[in-house]
């Protein structure tokens, strides 16, 4: 195992020398200016928001007026998502992963200038200068909505992603909120709060950890931090993109000695200069006592940063204090761990193209033997078969993975696995879907397409629909070779043996009436369509194998159906016409 | 006790010559060249204008194929050194160094003094100090390009600078280091001098000040003065800033941290893409000379050895900074007869802060406070020293895999001679597929493939040591690797018709992993680029096949093409690197031939070697 290292003071270092810190503020600072602080407010804040075109970027910057304090923030009531579904427009994005509820204040807020934030929005989406958005209290709630509206418009793998600064702001959203940001890495990516341990805004909306003996728990769910938050205290500064490390941090700074020096309006203006400058400074960055673990000195660095440290005669707190050090570990560490479990596709598609490798062998034995291989798997007569079982599990749980993740991403990104994917994909559906129809029918039940496919299957073929639809995407190649290709219907064997099954109600003395009616009219059906599957060379040659189920069906249906009967398929069929099955002069002669 | 890399004599030789040629502002450039000696000494004056170090916004970095002095190619087809090989990405330089060499090397007869030390078999050494010692480190290279490289002389050149500022990215880095080259540049820093890490900060965020201070060292470096404490603390302010935003983000990825915030804040700001390359000596100022290699801690050093301890010290710092620049000679004359040396190695074991030392790293320990490192700093060293012992068990983990490459391949050969037999050749019985071992060999090339792309990922994201791809045993495996596998890969393409879908191989279905270790042995062997392609045969036999049969009658549109291939097919038989069962009936490389006009093949060089 390697040396883990805690950077979250160094990821801080890092954005407070970018000086863009120093920059927003600036544009926060001269949003307020020209308000008249004494200005009459009966419904709420006024908003106040600017645009401002710099040499390198643009910027807006929201704010409200007067500044809002915590005396104004004493609601935390939250608003769900689906009570918001007609007048917010990100409530849709919202809701697609289970509620999540917003700060009710914010909200309004937002609500209340949708039109001319609309305008904004519009003016600034398509603008190639790269785009900060920043607000400060509350503004800087509205300054995160309105980033987040603007993203879902944006596509984020093509577009310079914006970024988001605010400067203590109070909590926007509930855990439903914070994951379905999450969701989408591009987009939590952009979001930057700088929160001081001076001003109380920033945490009066996270649970304290004795919420129960305050009656609070009437809530549903509670507040919890998104996207990356810069704490700082005095002259030092960490970062963490981390909501659970972030709300414990959060809580500590409150708890802490930071307490006495809270003040009702913190000017962040004078706190990014004094960051900035001590950028170039050892600080108290240098540890007194002996310590071998990289991690557990660089935890100590961290709370030490801001503020937090043992204190001598202070037993209580001091074993909070290596409590929450070891809490601030494991949560590195599981990070990590985190990282190198993710389920990347990429990686392991080499091992499903050596099964797939498998499996495309299976078919072209099966074949040689004159049965092809959906029946030879159905009929499980060999080793070989049974072996096949373990290579569709593995290949089936693979691709329900990647259906998984295609369904969590947004829109837009989505599309895009999706027809990165599409080939693969196609391919496998293809290949695969028959034998789990071979299993299906095998196990005596009845209507597989209804009531046996499985939902993985179904998403994938949408998705090459809407592909082949929106983009003109083909994935048949133009010179078929019906030797070659796999059935485009997956579902063709389910149709085959739900024929089969007519022809059996038919052959039944027993059947009644209606039942002998329809399955006669469905048979008639899968004639024509099995017709059109053939013109089209949408099948594979193999279903015409001596000992294939299509052919035993072929078999029993001939014996059922009168001698006037006269459809395409049975013209095809008797006259063995099959055995020129995607030549040149077939082709010509069935179009005529 | 550690000593230096250098003997005493040569640096303290190189440092007076290396001040000397500043009174020279108006030479191209001084030589040292004293019969009884068996070294020879060049330096350069320097140049305080900032048109000359910032030739455009932000850095003033080009890359090298924009100069004819480091070509990306040479007259004899071989592609440069510094490059990455797989990835064949080109280092980037300082274009306002560059430039001056190349006037140096136009203008004056340092060119024919050169070749008259390697005649005279004396040792060279290029030396430098401020911007000067920037055009030596190119120089330098410009001499293992052209001499070293392609084997003209054996002596191998000396490079020692003195409060140089850095010269090239990262990937100029990886290239000395993969090359073994790295350990002939000697870079002295004083822990103070702000020269080494002015590239660090985009011209932007001090353009005024930077002439300024150029003008102050300038005149500095003819009579010592004082009193500039003004300009300086700004100048020393404006740079650690940007200093620290580098360090800081590059600490990050030493860590191993993925907040995504990173990349987007560096989206909306400028960061320097210099980074040290060579050995660094930095001297503390009190007695020790800290011996550096590992590049990704010389950066954080530059930054954090220079931090600040309280603001009192501000101006007195900031003054160093600039004094610093001119104080080497006396340092390295009082130093070096101490020999205080100490080598910073195994970093990712540094104790951690000032009172950690013990029995074994006790000059370790003092070196760091000498340097006066926070804990902070010392976690960021061990970080970049966990990196490259991370990036050495990576390259563990691939040697071990050997043995199945190994096995893979045998069974491949094994393969391919039993096909030979049937008189098809194992591509054309790859590509119809027919057999049970036409299946099995599909398997074992798609296990060989994870193989070959994880070690491609890996060069992607530089997770390898810089000598990997040069490794002979490695660039050998996949030359083996790349004759036997790549046939079937054509195959597989050409069988399932994805030309149809996707275009001809060559434009757009060859994986990495073939052009990448194609370009390994053309590097290994200084071969012309693209002329190790035997193992791409088969794509061009079946496009050639394709126009045939699409347009029978156009031959002229192919001749040139086709007579091409058959003289390169001859040479890859009669080298042996193709065999000569794509002669075999069967194949369809016969195919092609009997397709070729009579009057075509009456007068091609395989004439005679099929038997038609």
């Amino acid at each position: 195992m390697n040396q883990l290292f805690s950077s979250g003071s160094e990821v801080a270092s890092f954005v407070v020398s970018s000086g863009l810190l120093k920059l927003s503020w600036a544009k926060n600072l001269d949003c307020y200016g020209g308000v008249n602080l004494n200005e009459q407010h009966t419904l709420g804040f006024p908003l106040r928001y600017k645009a401002y075109q710099e040499a390198k970027f643009n910027i807006i910057a929201f704010v409200t007026s007067p500044i809002c304090t915590k005396s104004h923030l004493q609601e935390a009531e939250l608003v769900s998502s689906t009570a918001l579904r007609e007048t917010f427009p990100l409530a849709e994005f919202l809701r697609s992963n289970g509620n999540s509820s917003i700060h009710k204040e914010a909200i309004m807020l937002f609500g209340g200038h949708m039109n001319e934030l609309l305008q904004l929005k519009n003016q600034y989406r398509s603008s190639s200068k790269p785009l900060i958005v920043t607000g400060h209290s509350l503004g800087g709630s509205v300054a995160s909505l309105f980033t987040l509206w603007l993203l879902e418009s944006l596509d984020v793998s093509a577009a310079k992603r914006p970024l988001c600064l605010t400067f203590g702001s109070p909590l926007v959203g509930d855990k439903g909120f914070q994951q379905s940001i999450s969701e989408h890495p591009a987009w939590t990516s952009c979001f930057l709060h700088v929160v001081t341990g001076k001003d109380s805004i920033p945490r009066l909306f996270i649970p304290p950890h004795n919420l129960h003996t305050m009656g609070l728990t009437s809530q549903p769910d509670f507040y919890r931090p998104f996207g990356t938050f810069l704490l700082c205290f005095n002259m030092g500064c960490i970062c963490s993109d981390n909501p659970e490390a972030i709300s414990e941090l959060l809580v500590a700074m409150g708890m802490g000695g930071t307490r006495n020096e809270e003040q009702l309006v913190v000017d962040y203006g004078k706190i990014v200069e004094q960051l900035e400058s001590w950028i170039i400074f050892k600080g108290i960055s240098q540890l007194s006592e002996f310590m071998p673990n990289s991690l557990r000195a660089g935890t100590i660095l961290l709370l030490e940063a801001i503020g937090l440290q043992k204190r001598q005669q202070q037993q209580q707190q001091n074993n909070d204090f290596d409590k929450l050090i070891e809490k601030l570990e494991k949560l590195e560490e599981s990070c990590m761990l985190n990282k190198r479990k993710v389920f990347d596709p990429a990686k392991k598609l080499n091992d499903i193209k050596i099964k797939m490798a498998f499996l495309e062998w299976y078919k072209k034995v099966s074949k040689a033997e004159e049965i092809g291989y959906y029946d030879c798997y159905k009929n499980q007569f060999s080793k070989r078969d049974r072996d096949i079982v373990k290579l569709k599990k593995f290949l089936t749980n693979y691709w329900k993975e990647i259906v998984a993740q295609a369904e969590k991403k947004p829109h837009k990104d989505g599309v895009y696995f999706r027809t990165r994917w599409l080939y693969a994909g196609t391919n496998y559906r293809r290949m695969i879907e028959p034998l789990d129809i071979a299993d299906y029918y095998k196990a005596g039940q009845k209507n597989y397409i209804n009531n046996g496919r499985s939902d993985h299957y179904k998403k994938m073929e949408q998705w090459l629909e809407e592909a082949e639809k929106q983009s003109g995407f083909s994935i048949n190649s133009k010179k078929q070779n019906v030797d070659v290709i796999l059935t485009y219907d997956s579902c063709f064997w389910a149709r085959v043996e739900e024929a089969r099954i007519w022809c059996k109600t038919l052959e039944n003395a027993d059947a009644t009436i209606t039942d002998r009616g329809s399955s006669r009219q469905n048979l008639m059906k899968f004639e024509l369509y099995v017709m059109e599957q053939i013109k089209k060379s949408a099948v594979s040659s193999e279903i015409f194998l001596k000992d294939s189920s299509f052919m035993q069906w072929w078999k029993e249906y001939e014996k059922i159906i009168e001698p006037y009967h006269n459809l395409p398929l049975t013209d095809f069929m008797k006259n063995c016409k099959y055995h020129q099955y995607g030549s040149e002069c077939l082709v010509l002669s069935l179009k005529i | 006790m550690d000593s230096l890399p250098l003997g005493e004599e040569v640096i303290q030789k190189a440092c007076s010559i290396a001040m000397e040629a500043h009174n020279y502002p108006e030479t191209t450039y001084l030589v040292e060249n004293s019969p009884s000696s068996s070294d020879v000494f060049f330096t350069f004056p320097g140049s305080w204008s900032v048109a000359d170090w910032f030739t455009r916004l932000p850095f003033g970095e080009i890359k090298v194929d924009r100069s004819k002095l480091l070509p990306p190619k040479g007259k004899d087809g071989v592609a440069t050194s510094l490059r990455s090989i797989g990835r064949d990405e080109l280092a980037t330089v300082n274009e306002g160094f560059l430039r001056r060499l190349e006037l140096i090397l136009a203008n004056s007869s340092l060119q024919s003094e050169v070749e008259k030390a390697i005649t005279d078999k004396k040792q060279i050494v290029f030396t430098g100090h401020s911007s000067a010692g920037a055009v030596a480190i190119l120089a330098t290279v410009w001499f293992l390009e052209k001499y070293t490289k392609p084997e003209i002389t054996r002596m191998s050149p000396l490079c020692v600078t003195f409060g140089s500022p850095l010269v090239a990215d990262f990937i100029f880095n990886h290239a000395l280091r993969r090359e073994n080259w790295s350990h002939y540049f000697i870079h002295f820093v004083m822990r103070y001098d702000i020269v080494p890490r002015i590239l660090l900060a985009p011209l932007s965020s001090m353009e005024r000040e930077l002439e300024q201070i150029l003008y102050l060292l300038n005149r500095k470096a003819l009579f010592p003065s004082q009193g500039s404490t003004r300009e300086a603390s700004q100048f020393y302010q404006t740079v650690m800033r940007n200093a620290s935003a580098l360090t800081s983000h590059a600490a990050c990825q030493l860590m191993g941290n993925a907040n995504p915030i990173l990349e987007t804040v560096a989206s909306f700001i400028e960061l320097s893409p210099y980074r040290p390359c060579g050995t660094f000596v930095f001297c503390t100022g009190n007695g020790k000379l800290v011996v550096v290699r590992n590049a990704d801690a010389v950066l954080q050093l530059l930054f954090y050895s220079s931090q600040l301890c309280s603001e009192n010290e501000l101006e007195e710092v900031a003054e160093r900074s600039l004094n610093n620049h001119f104080d080497y000679q006396s340092e390295l004359r009082e130093r070096l007869k101490m020999q205080n040396v100490v080598h910073l190695d195994h970093l990712e074991g540094l104790p951690l802060s000032s009172n950690g030392a013990t029995a074994e790293n006790i000059a370790t320990s003092m070196a760091l406070n000498d340097l006066g490192l926070s804990t902070r700093a010392r976690l960021c060293l061990r970080a970049a020293g966990e990196l490259e012992k991370q990036k050495l068990s990576n390259q563990q983990r691939m040697d071990r895999k050997k043995a199945d490459i190994e096995a893979g391949l045998a069974m491949l050969e094994d393969y391919k001679s039993k096909c030979a037999v049937c008189q098809v050749g194992y591509y054309d019985a790859f590509r119809s597929s027919k057999d049970e071992d036409d299946f099995k060999a599909n398997v074992k090339r798609l296990e060989l493939t994870g193989i070959w792309d994880e070690i491609v990922e890996m060069l992607n994201r530089y997770e390898l040591p810089e000598g990997f791809e040069s490794r002979r045993e490695w660039v050998e495996l996949a030359t083996r690797y790349r004759r036997i596998v790549e046939p079937l890969d054509v195959a597989n393409y050409y069988r399932h018709a994805k030309n149809e879908d996707t275009g001809p191989y060559m434009d757009k279905g060859r994986p990495r992993r073939y052009k990448y270790t194609q370009r390994w042995r053309e590097h290994a062997l200084r071969m012309p680029v693209g002329s190790s392609a035997e193992s791409s045969f088969w794509a061009e036999v079946e496009e050639l096949l394709l126009h045939r049969s699409t347009r029978p009658g156009a031959f002229e549109e192919i001749r040139e093409t086709s007579l091409n291939l058959e003289r390169k097919l001859k040479e890859w038989i009669d080298g042996g690197h193709i065999s000569r069962d794509v002669f075999l009936e069967g194949s369809s490389f016969t195919k092609l031939w009997k397709s070729l006009p009579q009057q075509h093949k009456s007068v091609s060089c395989l004439q005679g070697q099929i038997n038609s």
